[in-house]
């Protein structure tokens, strides 16, 4: 399987940082990681890559669109037995 | 959750930012669509570009907001999906069809844990209310990165 996550500390070798650093960057909101527990956190491989890729963030909008009706969410509910055996 | 107009574009756009920031292209950027009543329900959806041949991951946010007054808006209904398709495994937070998902799971929230895409063990999972879509993200993300099974198994069956 394609590896999906980086450590710190695989992060810190990466880019030639102290894993003190590459943890403050992950406080602070810049390299987005996942909290697996108290003090262990993974980075996925995308967000690194995003993280040190050039490309600008891109300037995103909403598209607005009129409907009749908006869909409902989600998979039917399929109602409780007593209102089928009722209905 | 409750917004006012500017504070919910500003969250919308900030849901497609924060894919972005995680690897993922959101190519057509935020849809929303509205209707007569006043409801309006948002689309934001990040795809991973996958090795070719594995299928492509996808986490899709959606939200249906619906008008209070003095120009605030009500999340009312939502569902976050995870779709892992290299390998074969879906993830989903949902809160819909309150009343009947009231009367029939005995909880207006639920969750979808599917250790293989099409196979559930159970078609509805006691779920936790998410106070907004960014919380949404870090779960499906950290169903992402899981090396190991999703763990259904912990979960509570409520069919």
């Amino acid at each position: 399987m394609t590896k999906r996550f980086y450590t710190p500390q695989e992060v810190a070798q990466l880019l030639g940082v102290s894993p003190t650093t590459v943890m403050s960057r992950i406080h602070d909101g810049a390299l987005p990681a996942v909290r697996v527990s108290d003090r262990i956190y993974r980075i996925p491989v995308p967000a690194f890559e995003r993280f040190v890729s050039t490309r600008p963030a891109p300037e995103f909008q909403i598209t607005y669109r009129r409907v009749k009706r908006v869909k409902k969410l989600g998979e039917p509910i399929a109602a409780p037995a007593d209102d089928l055996i009722t209905a | 959750m409750i917004l006012s107009t500017q504070s919910l574009n500003q969250y919308i756009l900030g849901l497609a930012k924060a894919l972005d920031t995680r690897g993922f292209d959101v190519e057509s950027g935020p849809i929303a669509e509205f209707d007569p009543a006043g409801y309006v329900a948002y689309s934001v959806v990040g795809v991973l570009q996958e090795p070719p041949g594995s299928g492509r991951t996808e986490i899709s946010l959606d939200e249906i907001w619906h008008p209070l007054p003095e120009r605030r808006w009500e999340r009312r209904e939502y569902s976050y999906d995870l779709l892992d398709r290299p390998r074969h495994r879906r993830r989903a937070f949902h809160l819909h069809d309150r009343e009947l998902a009231e009367a029939a799971l005995r909880s207006i929230v639920h969750e979808h844990c599917e250790e293989v895409i099409g196979q559930p063990a159970c078609r509805h999972y006691l779920g936790r209310e998410l106070p907004d879509g960014y919380q949404a993200i870090d779960f499906l993300m950290a169903a992402w990165v899981e090396p190991g099974d999703l763990g259904s198994s912990s979960l509570v069956c409520l069919d």
